[in-house]
């Protein structure tokens, strides 16, 4: 049996390590364009400020270490489902008996003036990580645009090392898709008090450049910020382009059923390609998470092998980071829209926390400061566990906690 | 596999455990004692927890899950389960994201603040009965074998229907 997979990141490894131990026939191909694949994409923000290593960022268990896997440093440029074969950009095509496509997303390039200066980066791999970390040298200000999680993480690393930093956000509030109007307050306080720079409701207008090389950014409101390197952390878009002609539908991104196949027979997909459905706003999303991409793989995995598998539920905002030393934790649906809901907050100090009630189901919660038990509580988002009467005293036990503080 | 096996019934509360689970994980050159424990500047973290349940006292305890949600939720490879089977993480690969805790259902994964990691149940390795489960004076906490497991239950049942 002839495996293929498109990727290099966790959704598929996590396929690769299921087919390896459950398929001993298994002849596995993957194909990834980057030339350190197999690394944790999520501490790329470590290797800017040099508190990790290039090596301490790698997989432990690389897929290579398996002789039956046969990595190619390729970009998949099409697939043609009825030959059952992928076309490779360097003109190979590679036959394949069940396909997983994992190819990821890609970080979007604003299409503002300026923004081909020198100085100017998008963030998201390996290869933009270490040129970053090589522009870092002499430089003295720093502009990132995006704040949201990867944007605020990343500028937290360059500060760490003594770059002075501003960060754009076009929402009114950073983070705006894990933090609620106050969390995002009391973030933007603490990493202003640690010397950030934040303008918020505002984004690029232009780049500004003196021969070739970046000297600022223009914002849309007018003002004008210096700064020798630019981050444009703005989002990413799954990488779905090769598929065009294959049969494999896509909406917002690629689209499966339960089992992680795709629209064709032996195709199946995972990870940030994938459109999923939350399990507690109804919605049709791209998940960008790293649990979700594991879970994807590993579905994929078991029905590539041959076993047959569901994903569970998914949540696509479920998420946990320290931000300025105060760590935050949420999920499930954090900026509730209706009378529907009923909202509960509590704060003591530094600690914050809300809950969102549908009736007598816990929807979305935020935990900031104190994040103790979190997990007990996503766990009843996530399988949307009706509370009855055990609604107040749940509340009661939530919240109480910051009392005791 | 042997697991540690918690009969809330027999559980009196007294947070036994709690504390030979700190004493057990004290770094010290010396012998790991409640005196060596209390005397750290910053004192080990407990790892399982003696809550209350519906009806009384409870210990809370990592279950090691098969299918564990903190190992698929662990953003830096930290987290992993070891030959035995155990979960455990390993200290320099922890960045203090704090994912297993928000993965965790059960709430027993935990913050050390100001060493920024996550600590857990490591089922103690380096002892043949975790810590936990020698000092429990009531055996609340049993080391047990899986697959014995329910026929010792079976053998409970039985024996309760006759009183």
């Amino acid at each position: 049996m002839q495996y293929v997979i498109v990727g290099g990141s966790i959704a598929a490894i996590t396929a690769l390590n299921v087919i390896r131990a459950n398929r001993p026939d298994a002849k596995m191909q993957m194909v990834a364009d980057e030339a350190v694949p197999f690394y944790y994409r999520a501490l790329i923000p470590f290797l800017l400020d040099k508190s990790r290593t290039v090596d301490e960022i790698l997989f432990t268990e690389q897929p290579t270490d398996d002789k039956r896997v046969k990595f190619h440093h390729d970009r998949c440029v099409g697939v043609d489902s009825t030959q059952k074969v992928i076309r490779l950009e360097s003109g190979n095509p590679l036959p394949y008996d069940k396909l997983l496509l994992a190819a990821g997303s890609s970080s979007v390039r604003p299409d503002i003036p300026g923004v081909g200066s020198t100085g100017v980066y998008t963030l998201r791999n390996m290869d933009e990580a270490l040129k970053v970390r090589d522009a870092l040298e002499g430089c003295g200000k720093a502009v990132v645009v995006g704040g949201a999680l990867a944007g605020i993480k990343m500028a937290e690393s360059l500060q760490r090392t003594g770059v002075h930093v501003t960060v754009v956000e076009q929402f009114p509030r950073i983070l705006p898709f894990i933090a609620d109007t106050e969390t995002a307050q009391r973030m933007s306080q603490k990493l202003g008090q640690e010397g950030m720079a934040i303008h918020t409701n505002d984004s690029a207008a232009e780049i500004l450049a003196t021969d070739g090389k970046a000297t600022g950014v223009r914002l849309v409101s007018g003002k004008t910020i210096p700064a020798d390197l630019v981050l444009l952390m703005v989002g990413v878009r799954p990488n779905v382009e090769f598929l065009a002609g294959s049969g494999v539908d896509t909406d917002l991104a690629v689209l499966t059923d339960q089992e992680m196949q795709t629209s064709v027979p032996d195709i199946y997909a995972a990870g940030d390609m994938v459109q999923i459905h939350d399990a507690v706003t109804g919605e049709d999303v791209i998940s960008g998470l790293w649990g979700n991409a594991v879970h994807m793989g590993r579905t994929a995995g078991f029905n590539m092998s041959g076993i047959k598998a569901v994903v569970p539920p998914f949540l696509s905002s479920f998420n946990s980071t320290e931000i300025a030393g105060l760590p935050i934790i949420s999920a499930g649906l954090i900026h509730p829209q209706s009378e529907q809901y009923t909202v509960y907050t509590e704060a003591q100090g530094e600690n914050y926390r809300k809950l969102i009630f549908d009736k007598d189901r816990l929807v979305g919660m935020i935990f900031l400061g104190d994040i103790t038990k979190a997990g007990v509580y996503i766990n009843l988002i996530r399988n949307r566990i009706a509370l009855g009467e055990r609604k107040d005293a749940l509340i009661r036990e939530v919240m109480s906690v910051l009392s005791t503080l | 596999m042997e697991v540690i096996y918690v009969q809330a019934d027999r559980c009196l509360g007294c947070k036994t455990c709690e504390i030979e689970c700190r004493i057990a994980h004290t770094d010290t050159d010396t012998e790991n004692t409640l005196f060596a424990a209390v005397s750290q500047l910053r004192p080990p973290k407990r790892r399982l927890f003696v809550e209350q349940g519906e009806k009384g006292k409870t210990p809370v305890i990592c279950r090691h899950c098969e299918e564990a949600p903190c190992i698929v939720e662990c953003i830096s490879g930290s987290i992993y389960r070891d030959e035995q089977g155990f979960v455990r993480r390993k200290k320099e690969r922890c960045i203090g994201c704090w994912s297993c805790i928000m993965a965790c259902p059960f709430g027993v994964v935990v913050r050390d603040a100001e060493a920024h990691i996550a600590v857990k149940c490591d089922h103690c390795p380096d002892l043949d009965t975790p810590a936990c489960v020698t000092g429990c004076p009531t055996k609340a906490l049993q080391l047990v074998d899986v697959d014995s497991l329910p026929q010792e239950r079976r053998k409970e049942l039985l024996l309760k229907k006759e009183v």
